[in-house]
């Protein structure tokens, strides 16, 4: 950590011991945005398996705020494609992202999202489903185990939290 | 306030719903609340695996079969193998039949819990989703030790399996049986027990002997309607015919007896397993296998008892080192014909129900 | 033993049907012309002490010069098992469907028509059930020309209604 950080971070504990936060409103948004995405189900194949392991008591993706799986893509922020994209599903799948409201991120988690993976080749399969809808973090793995995914979630909160230094894409381009 | 007319309405449960099965998309045609007609609609997860057999060698294709019943991965790899191993004449070694066996029954186990929690979880109970998940993560450690993947294991090889297990399997396997019959019992307690869920089951979505003969199920489901059939039994693959389990048959033809088959069978599982531990010799876990595997042209069928049904693999070789057809027959595809025809007239709460107790993973059906 | 019954059961149908029998890797295989493949499935159906009554699989196969239509048979009743290929011509590939016969054919010829063409004559919905409904070209045939990276990767166009 650079010296400049450190000096801030410790004048904002000495504040905090006194019960004060001092913060910007576009700080206090972000950091609460990225401490509970709310996710859509978008599970595809194995990797949904290996989300549904997240979400149980071993791993637990409720220790974060992620756990709230919305069904309807209208109430969600987050959309975790995990899984196998075919050129099949890929209208649906675009239509689900237009569906959700602003601010959105999406994650690709396995690499069948991520570019295909072992199924690159063939005739019926989207090779990755940066190919339709823009593409926040990957995550690599076939599949990912759940902290994998912690991980990634993680960079993303990383990402929402400093939207200077990571200029987020708007919607459309 | 009289009545003017009513109105058919399609309702579409599209490819993306919290119904955990995957990507399966029905048209289901309401009279109110009373289902008049399904349509399923499938492929949104189709990948082509049978084209791909094409291009890659017999070796290379043990890891695609992995993800085709993502849940039970070791029993595909089980079928594929012992597919090939026929058409090669090759004589697995003692101790990796039996290795194979206990990873087989791991499987089956898994992925009943996953079917228990899943058609828990549809009908809203939270609590033995948690539970079956949580045990199932018993079941993963054991895959993880061994072969370094928690899902898509590719542990077994043509020949035998990949290699031996490390020292600490056998203690954390013995742990785990002993623990089996509590969690059996629990959840019993927490789902079966209970009475909504018994009142969502019982007599829901009957499916008769002649209707599940006519239309090929086979699995548990037609276990659940009065047929004893087991592939295990009635034609041995591996070295089944040498343990000592019965199969569990029910007769109410219903939901409820579909969900109690599995835990019945999870008990006969682990019969199986504890006997496989107690009777495993030593030796070699791989045969002698050429490096280059070239097996004559010529064709075979073998099947085996998937946890969903049962898994067929249709292989025909032309004498070169890719295979020329291989045909997967899912367990998954042929239950699910039955699936619209005994859901007219039921309300649509009980559909979801019903659909849950045929455990079709779509990997499978859509290949 | 069954093995015979089922075997002198096989030689007499082939006799009256046009097939050949042969024995490959311990299961007898019967192949025959696609006008007879009814009349086989049928009488296989109801043999005599060894009916092979159960429909496991229903495969479409590309052998270059023609297709086949595979049937495995086993049965409920015993360890009879039969495997019954219909020769079918590749320049107009049609074929009776049995959906009369088991229920369960339905969505297996459903596939065999999405994969390689294979039109089944009596089927009551012969849709393509894994690729889209306006898809071109039938994969798993051998002549398949797989689409470029291009066209993979570009988002279908969904018609209305699918």
């Amino acid at each position: 950590m650079d010296v400049a950080k450190e000096k801030e971070l410790r004048e904002a504990e000495a504040l905090a011991e006194k019960g004060i936060i001092l913060a910007n409103v576009d700080k206090l948004l972000n950091w609460a945005r990225g401490h509970s995405f709310w996710p859509v189900t978008q599970g595809l194949a194995c990797c949904a398996i290996e989300m549904m392991a997240a979400g149980n008591p071993r791993f637990d993706i409720s220790r974060f705020g992620w756990e709230v799986f919305r069904a309807s893509p209208r109430q969600a922020d987050l959309m975790i494609v995990a899984g196998t994209v075919t050129r099949k599903i890929a209208p649906i799948i675009r239509r689900v992202y237009d569906q959700m409201p602003e601010p959105k991120w999406v994650v690709a988690m396995g690499s069948c999202a991520n570019a295909g993976g072992p199924f690159a080749d063939s005739y019926s399969v989207l090779p990755g489903v940066d190919k339709i809808i823009p593409v926040d973090v990957y995550i690599p793995g076939c599949p990912p185990r759940p902290e994998s995914l912690f991980f990634g979630l993680m960079q993303l909160q990383q990402k929402v939290a400093n939207p200077a230094k990571v200029r987020l894409m708007k919607h459309g381009k | 306030m009289t009545i003017e007319r009513t109105e058919e309405i399609s309702l579409n449960m599209g490819p993306q719903h919290p119904s955990m099965h995957g990507v399966f998309r029905m048209i289901v045609h309401l009279e109110g609340e009373v289902v008049t007609k399904i349509e399923p609609k499938i492929g949104y997860l189709h990948r082509g695996l049978e084209k791909i057999a094409e291009s890659r060698t017999y070796a290379q294709f043990i890891p695609y079969t992995d993800r085709l019943d993502y849940l039970a991965s070791p029993h595909n790899n089980l079928a594929y193998v012992q597919t090939v191993e026929k058409l090669l004449g090759i004589q697995v070694p003692e101790r990796a039949e039996y290795l194979r066996v206990i990873f087989a029954e791991l499987a089956r186990i898994a992925s009943h819990q996953v079917m228990i929690g899943s058609l828990a979880l549809d009908m809203a109970g939270w609590t033995a989703w948690g539970y079956c998940f949580r045990d199932r993560e018993r079941i993963l450690d054991l895959y993880e030790m061994t072969a370094g993947g928690r899902l898509t294991v590719n542990y077994m090889r043509i020949g035998g399996v990949s290699h031996e297990p490390p020292p600490e399997f056998w203690p954390a396997l013995n742990s785990f049986l002993d623990d089996l019959p509590a969690m059996i019992e629990e959840y019993y307690g927490i789902f079966y027990g209970n009475e909504i869920a018994q009142a969502r089951m019982k007599g829901i979505g009957i499916l008769t002997k002649e209707m599940a003969e006519n239309y090929s199920v086979t699995g548990c489901a037609l276990r659940a309607s009065g047929v004893q059939y087991d592939v295990r039994k009635a034609a041995p693959y591996g070295i089944y015919d040498r343990f000592d389990f019965d199969i569990p048959v029910l007769y109410g033809c219903d939901t409820y007896d579909r969900a109690l088959i599995r835990l019945l069978e999870m008990r006969e599982s682990l019969k199986i397993l504890r006997q496989a531990v107690r009777d495993i010799p030593e030796g070699p876990v791989m045969a002698k296998v050429p490096k280059l595997i070239k097996p004559p042209a010529g064709e075979v069928y073998h099947r085996v008892e998937n946890p969903k049904g049962e898994l067929g693999f249709y292989i025909v070789s032309d004498g070169s080192n890719k295979p020329a057809r291989v045909r997967i027959r899912p367990g998954a595809f042929v239950n699910m014909q039955v699936f619209p025809p005994i859901s007219v007239g039921l309300k649509i709460q009980d559909v979801i129900a019903i659909f849950a107790s045929f455990d079709a993973v779509l990997g499978e059906v859509d290949k | 033993m069954e093995n015979n019954v089922l075997r002198a059961r096989v030689d007499e149908l082939a006799a009256r049907v046009n097939g050949q029998v042969e024995e490959a890797l311990g299961e007898l295989v019967l192949t025959v012309n696609s006008p007879y493949v009814v009349e086989t499935l049928a009488a296989a159906k109801n043999f005599q002490g060894v009916p092979c009554d159960f429909l496991h699989d229903l495969a479409g196969l590309d052998l270059g010069d023609r297709f086949e239509v595979v049937y495995q048979l086993t049965s409920l009743r015993g360890p009879q098992r039969l495997r019954v290929k219909a020769r079918v011509a590749r320049d107009n590939p049609v074929i009776d469907s049995v959906v009369k016969l088991w229920a369960g054919a339905d969505w297996l010829e459903r596939e065999a028509y999405d994969m390689f063409g294979i039109v089944f004559k009596g089927h009551p919905n012969l849709k393509r059930i894994y690729m889209w409904d306006d898809f071109e070209g039938y994969p798993l045939r051998k002549d398949f020309v797989p689409p470029t990276y291009e066209e993979r990767a570009t988002m279908r166009v969904r018609k209305e209604g699918e």
